[in-house]
């Protein structure tokens, strides 16, 4: 009548530990109750990771950082690395990660260079009338043929023709994007004496959002507010002068973000961008400029690589590993401590659940070494259990009846299991606050580790062994191994 | 066993290793890997077998002009014929001009650089910090063990004694390193402080015995105290040491190269942990607390 009580947990545990198991392996759906949904680090997925440090004199503010930060997660986007991560590290530093990119020193060239505002005149209609434009059409026209592959439409009424015509259109009507889209159409025109550079944001004091009526239109636009300082002023207002009825293009880096007509010599320092399409457009550029017109320069102090294949093959590995492991734990502790090394087991299934499942709960981004953590505390989980079951072994030699010998077992062994796992959490909890990068994963996931193993031998590993006690009493064998018990009443 | 009564020669036995790690020290120093002295390190896959690396020597030396280039096989890391290039740090322009001659020479990737499996550069700026870093985290956190178990204990001793294990088993590791060269990198960091923490929890599970047990012997008779609390905890030391060893041992078979060096680093580290926990920590606190009884005797003779 007890008996079937004890049965019935016994029963409801082993369920419980069997589902959690089962919801680690399979999942629900994508949510992150599933172990493979778990965020891997650049070294388990492919990628590159820089860190780019402001070069040496710059003292940059804290602001002058956060500029630069915004241009590069702009250039991230702008390159199409959707996933990428950017970051400050420390007042100096900003770490990038990009997952899966395989040419390391072309993403650290793109991404590092100092952000460039320039203001450059342009005569346009000279350009397209000295015909400047028409190198470029052949490329344009492969451009188009793309972009409508891509977007699964019909090119065959592309002709050389229409391909002509469109594209002299959109040099005509769109310098903005032609001098984005060809950089080297700038160039060309620079060298040709129709274009040059102004002013740069070097000479820019402030840029701030602004929103307000602009032009004589009347209507309320976003734009963006520039001063200059006395050199960039004087610079400024000759620029405007020499391209009066021409245009200037404000360049950020080699994106054109716009080519107003000068209309009026400019000599008060100040100027407007116009044109944006929303508020957060203009917001953006003003941080942009900022970031770029401040002299934040970036060395790469620091980048690694790894490529997806090694990733994969360090992911592979260390799970059969992980699972070898665990496997040989499971075997030595019942051949060992028999039906207490049978419930350590179990309770070892609902550790490495448990763990997996708060990592990708709390949504930590798993690494190489971070796994290393996992495979550690495997074996560190099983020292609390080996601490009790060395402890019921001696009670049991004494002649106590396995219940009395369990709760004096586990009496005992605390305070040598707290003492034991506190001094290892605090070494994790040390390389937590002193470490970097990788080493940050691994103490987390150890520290993780530290507390599910405490809850697991504690209170998981008690109630099973609680629960087999009630069900075999009287047995002592199998809560121990005989032999070696004559061998001690020998010896005494 | 009589642990107590034969302390000299675990103590001649540890300090023999420590002593041959110092002088291997002296004469060889460390094999301090990139994260510490800053370099550039590339992993190639050259989809053949080679194996004279001296065309590649040379190409690595005409790129980079760095006399005294490290090339290398590297097992474990899915191919059989990577092999891996450790220089002084490079620029990424370099580092493009190098992969390219070596994939004109072997017909590897040159332009999709799927070939160049791994790349890092770190500049000597950083792996200061690091090194700092680690010191300092080590130096920390034992200290905050030292207190832990100080209060945790009620004994002075206790604290020392198991704070000696503990330097025991760093230089045990730092040894090993320099004997058999093994690149010292972040992952020895991780693996130093891991074993930092694992081994204070061994030597936890003999002190916290001989702390329960002290009440049944003599005041004076600490060898015995000793002897039986390490015998009692005997299994369980070994029976968890076995188990934590062998999911390291696991990693050092099937572990990919930096995860195997990290494995064979914690490797070592356990098993330093499971000797000192039972040859050294214990006969450390007998002497002492033999030590501060004597000074206590006398401050308390010197009053009368």
């Amino acid at each position: 009548m007890k008996k079937s009580k004890n049965v019935l947990i016994l029963l409801v545990c082993l369920v419980i530990i069997a589902g959690l198991a089962l919801l680690t392996v399979f999942g629900v759906g994508s949510t992150p109750l599933d172990a493979r949904n778990i965020k891997l680090g650049l070294d388990l997925n492919g990628g590159v990771s820089i860190t780019y440090q402001a070069v040496d004199g710059s003292n940059p503010t804290k602001d002058q950082m956060q500029g630069t930060l915004a241009v590069i997660q702009r250039r991230l986007d702008a390159q199409g690395y959707t996933e990428a991560n950017a970051y400050l590290d420390g007042d100096t530093r900003i770490r990038v990660e990009i997952p899966g990119v395989k040419d390391a020193s072309q993403a650290v060239e793109e991404i590092g260079k100092t952000a460039m505002l320039r203001f450059v005149g342009i005569d346009w209609s000279q350009v397209i009338a000295q015909g400047l434009d028409k190198n470029y059409y052949d490329q344009y026209g492969e451009a188009l043929k793309k972009q409508m592959e891509d977007n699964g439409q019909d090119t065959s009424t592309l002709t050389d023709d229409t391909i002509q015509s469109d594209a002299a259109q959109y040099f005509q009507s769109y310098p903005a994007d032609a001098i984005t889209q060809f950089p080297q159409l700038l160039q060309d025109a620079i060298d040709q004496g129709l274009a040059e550079e102004v002013v740069t944001g070097k000479n820019v004091s402030s840029a701030t959002y602004q929103k307000g009526q602009v032009s004589s239109s009347g209507s309320i636009e976003p734009y963006v507010k520039l001063e200059f300082d006395s050199d960039g002023t004087k610079l400024f207002a000759s620029g405007t002068e020499k391209y009066l009825n021409k245009q200037i293009a404000i360049l950020l880096d080699d994106t054109c973000i716009s080519i107003p007509n000068v209309k009026s010599i400019i000599s008060t320092g100040d100027a407007t961008i116009t044109g944006m399409s929303s508020e957060e457009e203009a917001k953006n550029l003003a941080a942009d400029i900022t970031g770029g017109a401040l002299p934040v320069e970036l060395t790469d102090i620091e980048h690694n690589s790894v490529g997806a294949t090694l990733g994969q093959n360090a992911l592979k590995s260390s799970i059969l590993a992980g699972i070898l492991g665990f496997i040989t734990i499971c075997i030595f502790m019942i051949a060992v401590y028999r039906l207490p090394g049978l419930a350590s087991a179990i309770a070892l299934v609902f550790y490495v659940s448990a763990e997996l499942l708060m990592i990708s709960v709390l949504g930590w981004t798993l690494t190489l070494p971070g796994i290393g953590g996992i495979i550690l505390s495997i074996g560190m989980a099983v020292d609390a259990n080996c601490i009790i079951w060395a402890r019921l072994r001696e009670e049991i030699l004494v002649g106590r009846t396995p219940r009395v010998a369990v709760r004096n077992a586990f009496k005992k062994a605390l305070s040598a299991i707290l003492d034991g796992n506190i001094t290892t959490l605090i070494a994790a909890i040390v390389l937590y606050f002193f470490g970097t990068g990788t080493i940050i994963s691994f103490a987390q996931t150890l520290a993780l580790g530290i507390i599910l193993s405490m809850v697991s031998a504690l209170l998981v590993t008690r109630l099973l062994v609680n629960q087999f006690v009630a069900l075999a009493p009287d047995k002592a064998s199998l809560y121990c191994l005989p032999q070696k018990e004559k061998k001690e009443a020998a010896k005494a | 066993m009589k642990v107590i009564e034969k302390k000299k020669y675990w103590f001649i036995l540890s300090g023999c290793i420590i002593l041959i790690g110092i002088l291997s020290l002296i004469f060889r120093g460390f094999n301090y890997d990139i994260d510490f002295i800053g370099g550039t390190y590339l992993e190639v896959n050259l989809h053949q077998d080679v194996k004279d690396y001296s065309d590649i020597t040379a190409i690595v030396k005409d790129v980079t002009g760095d006399s005294n280039p490290k090339v290398q096989a590297v097992t474990g890391n899915g191919g059989e014929n990577m092999v891996s290039i450790k220089v002084k740090e490079i620029s990424t322009d370099k580092i493009d001009e190098l992969y390219g001659k070596i994939a004109d020479k072997y017909g590897l990737d040159k332009d999709g650089k799927s070939d160049l499996v791994e790349q890092s550069s770190i500049s000597s700026l950083v792996s200061g910090e690091m090194k700092r870093a680690a010191i300092l985290s080590t130096i920390i956190a034992g200290i905050l063990m030292l207190i832990y178990i100080t209060i945790r204990f009620r004994d002075v001793a206790f604290g020392l004694g198991a704070l000696v294990p503990l330097i025991h088993d760093v230089l045990i590791m730092v040894s090993f390193y320099t004997i058999l060269q093994i690149p010292i990198n972040n992952s020895f960091i991780v693996a130093l402080l891991t074993i930092v923490g694992y081994s204070i929890n061994n030597t936890i599970v003999v002190f916290d015995r001989i702390r329960e047990n002290r009440k049944y012997y003599k005041k004076d008779d600490l060898e015995s105290l000793c002897d039986d609390s390490i015998m009692q905890t005997l299994g369980r030391s070994l029976a968890s040491s076995f188990t934590t060893i062998i999911t390291v041992v696991f990693l050092v078979i099937l572990g990919v190269e930096s995860l195997r060096w990290f494995a064979l680093a914690l490797l070592i580290g356990l098993l330093a942990g499971t000797y000192s926990s039972i040859f050294i920590a214990s006969p450390m606190w007998v002497i002492l607390e033999r030590a501060f009884h004597k000074t206590k005797a006398r401050s308390t003779s010197k009053r009368r």
